[in-house]
């Protein structure tokens, strides 16, 4: 200790830990050296990208004699260099919840036993293959989330497909992000967004669809006040149906109608169209019209609908009759927004002289029309030219750390293969058997089961056996009441793998304990397509294992060895990496090699020559762009590398308030915790802050129910019914007519109420609208 | 000759201060109790201690700029980094004393006190930097807690006196 060190020592001290800022601070990227200069208190430091959300903020993670004792924002990382948010700062509580699953369970005779590992996997692998053998190879499936780090879906994957000889994989994404997703690929032929964080430290003007952004993502959020700070005439414009954190940040808000921001953005169209606000010489080169099939139903259980993805090329005239329509006058009409406001906003997208970001996440993804309402947006920043350039462009926001790197990138959606491939496209199959060095013939071609029909087919015993990874499908499903009543009559084996007793971990036969976060070695995507590394920093508890190595085991013991050469955790999670790797490079995708992350806070894709990507699709930013070409949209390259205006008209919602329900239900988070609470409900300061969930209703419409700030509501949908406290002028305030509910309380479940409608495009639900009454309880 | 005279008068100085010292530790101990008590570990951005939505009181500013409220009878601490916008993304009320499952985690608290060369040299800085950058908040001035409160009165430059104890990496601190 440094009371009893000698003057010498001392001086020696202090000039490392100057040598070390220096360092520091000219390299943001010597993340591994930081080891060599470890104090001596016995906290040993090193870099992890944050648990939670799709930000990827750098986290810096002190361990002491093998426990996580404290974290600190990474000044390093360029993402949020040194910002966390109170869940960030939370981190170390997640892994040490008294009721850690530490032993695999086995449900005997209705009861929870403990057994070793082996037997639980050869439990597990006996029963797959049974089931395979009597019902056929699509009688199993894998469900996880995008929380699966990129080794875990890249395992997963493997082994379903390449093994089982399935498409059914499927992950929570497709709750979150799947319209997103639909939107990109109809838009630009390419996944995932062309700009990055660097646009909020550059824009004029910030526009939030439908997105809680200081509340979900926070850090970022802080960004764009930062920059506002900075520069004090930029705008800050909130679009959303509820009164949030975010509001009281900005400088606009319009308050719309729930479904009707189909509308508003027509409407903003229209006006940048009518007023000769087109870029019209990047219209002309770089874009491409286009009108879709209208009739395309909601996907409700026993409706049918014309294939969604029907579509034909107009023209810049048809798209200006199609417009015609949508006058700021009609759209105050339809959305209650002024229509004055609607020209304000306008007027910032088509004013040249400013740069504009547009930002959205659950508000525009789920939603009945949420991919038609992500190329809404993508159609103002291609009519103004304002994209794929330093400030300028629409961004879409990811709630799981991996939903990007994983779900989107590896491709753990049923139609998805990595690097962008697709199962039923015969040239992309033809790689995969290839890559995995299995016969053409045994990988199947068609798409099986997006997540509701995988669900759906659970509850109705047409899906036998399905494993669940790092993640509660028992609190996230829309409607679940029906899912538990036909899962509990048909009893599919189910097996789950947590850290935590969650309400999924309730129906499972079987339950392995996971290894989270820094337990184990892997990789991450956040929403910049950053893909970031992290080591393993202590053990598990007790049998906890990462859930690749049990993809792997279970792979094993089915006969699939041969997929998974690697022995130790450290060979997988390198290799199942670089072998996922091959599968990018030249796509436009292209990750990082292993090396290259190890040693740096992360990089953005695709890296060339070990150089990342800030602005896709814009020469001199993206090295795919080749010289003279300007920009690219070489997602599209049957269309000419041109990016896609679409005509997408409004719709109603399939269910709306009436009568007998006449208030909007819309679920949605909190800051505090993440998703369905598992890891942040158990961290002492985080369950303290927000302790149980609340209906939040508009004062007038509290009045008129006779209720205060704190009284119990009962709030009852066609499909079920729950009890709430009241919130009444609390953190967020909804519309009149209108109620909100987080969904982070297992006990308390929003989705008993809400409707399984969904984006016919996408496949993801709405969880942000259907109708319901109140009752004083 | 001249040594003695040195090691006397310090004998009489440390002497004097000994009574007094011994109360500024027993205060520093309850002091560092009561933070400890609102933190995860130490770094952690402490919990609000006192009601926010439920009083009315929304904008942290009023009171936790430098000099907003700042009396004898009650002196609410500045904050010691910079304002990142938000203090409620970070910083977050305790609405109940109760848990939702027991928490084994365990914490990281630095030394309570920086360790000195000699018993004249000034201490080392014992804890993290990060977000505690504005040393004054706790160690200069009305508003810091006598048990901190540095001796010499403010200089303008702590940290060519004081380093830091722990060799941590500059992305941490």
């Amino acid at each position: 200790m440094a009371t009893r060190e000698s003057r010498r020592e001392f001086l020696k001290r202090t000039a490392a830990a100057w040598s070390a800022a220096v360092l520091g601070g000219l390299s943001a990227s010597c993340g591994s050296e930081v080891s060599a200069i470890l104090d001596d208190e016995g906290v040993v430091w090193d870099k992890a990208p944050c648990r939670f959300c799709g930000t990827g903020c750098g986290v810096m993670v002190g361990v002491r004699n093998g426990k996580v004792v404290a974290v600190a924002g990474d000044r390093q990382n360029p993402v949020n260099l040194g910002l966390l948010c109170v869940k960030g700062y939370h981190l170390p509580g997640i892994l040490y919840g008294k009721d850690r699953l530490r032993k695999p369970l086995v449900r005997r005779n209705g009861k929870l036993e403990e057994v070793s590992m082996d037997e639980a996997l050869d439990l597990v692998a006996s029963k797959f293959k049974q089931l395979v053998a009597e019902h056929g190879k699509e009688a199993i499936a894998v469900y996880g989330s995008g929380q699966w780090t990129i080794q875990d879906g890249y395992a997963a994957s493997k082994w379903i497909r390449a093994g089982v000889g399935n498409n059914n994989i499927e992950a929570n994404a497709r709750l979150c992000m799947a319209s997103a997703v639909t939107g990109f690929l109809t838009t630009f032929g390419k996944d995932e967004p062309m700009g990055c964080y660097d646009d909020l430290d550059l824009a004029d003007v910030f526009v939030f669809w439908g997105n809680n952004m200081a509340e979900m993502h926070p850090v970022l959020f802080s960004r764009v006040r930062a920059r506002k700070e900075k520069v004090p005439q930029v705008v800050l414009v909130d679009i959303a149906t509820r009164r949030t954190r975010t509001t009281e940040g900005s400088d606009l808000y319009l308050e719309f109608k729930p479904h009707t921001d189909l509308v508003i953005a027509n409407a903003i169209a229209h006006e940048i169209v009518a007023n000769g606000w087109v870029d019209e010489e990047f219209v002309r080169r770089h874009c491409v019209f286009k009108r879709g099939e209208e009739n395309i139903g909601y996907g409700l259980r026993g409706t049918s609908a014309a294939n969604p993805m029907r579509n034909e090329i107009t023209s810049f005239d048809a798209y200006r009759r199609f417009l015609e329509k949508y006058t700021p006058e009609y759209a105050e009409k339809v959305s209650g927004v002024p229509a004055g406001k609607i020209r304000q906003v306008a007027a910032l997208y088509g004013d040249p002289n400013k740069k504009v970001v547009s930002l959205w996440c659950m508000g525009t993804n789920q939603h009945t029309r949420g991919t038609w309402m992500n190329n809404l947006i993508y159609n103002i920043h291609l009519l103004t030219g304002k994209i794929s350039e330093p400030g300028n462009g629409p961004f879409s926001l990811t709630g799981q750390p991996s939903a990007c790197g994983t779900v989107r990138e590896v491709g753990t959606l049923t139609h998805a293969l990595p690097g962008g491939r697709r199962v039923d496209n015969p040239e992309h199959r033809a790689f995969a058997a290839k890559m995995w060095d299995v016969p053409v013939e045994s990988l199947p071609a068609k798409p099986s089961m997006h997540t509701i029909a995988m669900f759906r087919n659970l509850a109705t015993g047409k899906l036998k056996g399905i494993i669940i990874q790092v993640t509660n499908p028992m609190v996230t499903l829309p409607d679940l009441n029906w899912f538990k009543k036909g899962i509990a009559e048909h009893k599919p084996f189910i097996v789950v793998c947590d850290a935590y007793p969650t309400a999924t971990s309730e129906i499972a036969d079987v339950i392995l304990p996971a290894a989270m976060w820094v337990e184990r070695e892997a990789c991450f995507g956040n929403s910049e397509r950053r893909t970031q590394q992290w080591n393993k920093m202590v053990e598990p508890p007790g049998e906890a294992k990462p859930d690749s190595w049990i993809t792997i085991e279970i792979a094993r013991r089915m006969g699939y060895g041969k997929l998974f050469p690697w022995k130790t955790e450290e060979e997988q999670a390198r290799g199942l990496y670089e072998e996922y790797r091959k599968w990018t490079l030249g796509t436009g995708k292209d990750v990082a090699s292993y090396n290259d992350l190890k040693r740096s806070r992360g990089l953005r894709w695709p890296v060339i020559d070990g150089r990342e990507t800030r602005w896709r699709y814009r020469e001199g930013y993206d090295p795919y762009v080749k010289p003279g070409e300007g920009i690219s949209f070489y997602g599209n390259k049957k269309l000419g590398n041109r990016a896609v205006i679409w005509q997408r008209p409004y719709q109603p919602p399939p269910e709306s308030p009436d009568e007998e329900y006449p208030f909007w239900l819309t679920t949605g988070r909190v800051l505090e915790h993440w998703h369905t609470g598992t890891m942040t409900r158990r961290v002492k300061e985080l369950y303290q802050a927000m302790p149980e969930p609340f209906v939040e209703i508009h004062p007038e419409d509290a009045r008129e129910l006779g209720v205060s700030d704190g009284a119990l509501v009962k709030v009852v949908s066609r499909r079920g019914e729950l009890t709430l406290k009241a919130s009444v002028r609390g953190r967020g305030v909804p519309q009149k007519g209108q109620v909100f509910i987080p969904f982070f309380d297992e006990s308390k479940l929003p989705n008993l109420l809400t409707l399984d409608a969904h984006c016919p495009i996408s496949k993801q639900p709405d969880y942000k609208k259907c109708a319901v009454r109140l009752e004083k309880a | 000759m001249m040594t003695l005279a040195v090691l006397a008068i310090l004998g009489v100085l440390l002497a004097g201060c000994s009574s007094a010292s011994a109360e500024k530790e027993s205060s520093r101990a309850e002091l560092l109790a009561a933070r400890r008590a609102l933190r995860a570990y130490d770094g952690a951005p402490p919990v609000i201690p006192h009601g926010v939505e439920s009083l009315g009181r929304t904008d942290c500013s009023n009171c936790h700029e430098p000099g907003a409220l700042d009396n004898a009878d009650r002196i609410a601490l500045p904050r010691s980094h910079p304002a990142w916008g938000d203090c409620r993304q970070c910083h977050v009320e305790r609405k109940t004393e109760k848990v939702f499952v027991e928490n084994e985690v365990s914490p990281l608290w630095w030394p309570v006190r920086g360790a000195r060369q000699t018993s004249i040299s000034p201490p080392l800085i014992p804890h993290h930097i990060q977000n505690r950058e504005n040393c004054a908040i706790c160690h200069i001035g009305a508003q810091a807690p006598a048990a901190l409160r540095a001796a010499h009165g403010y200089r303008p430059e702590c940290r060519q006196c004081h380093v830091a104890m722990q060799r941590t990496p500059a992305a941490v601190d």
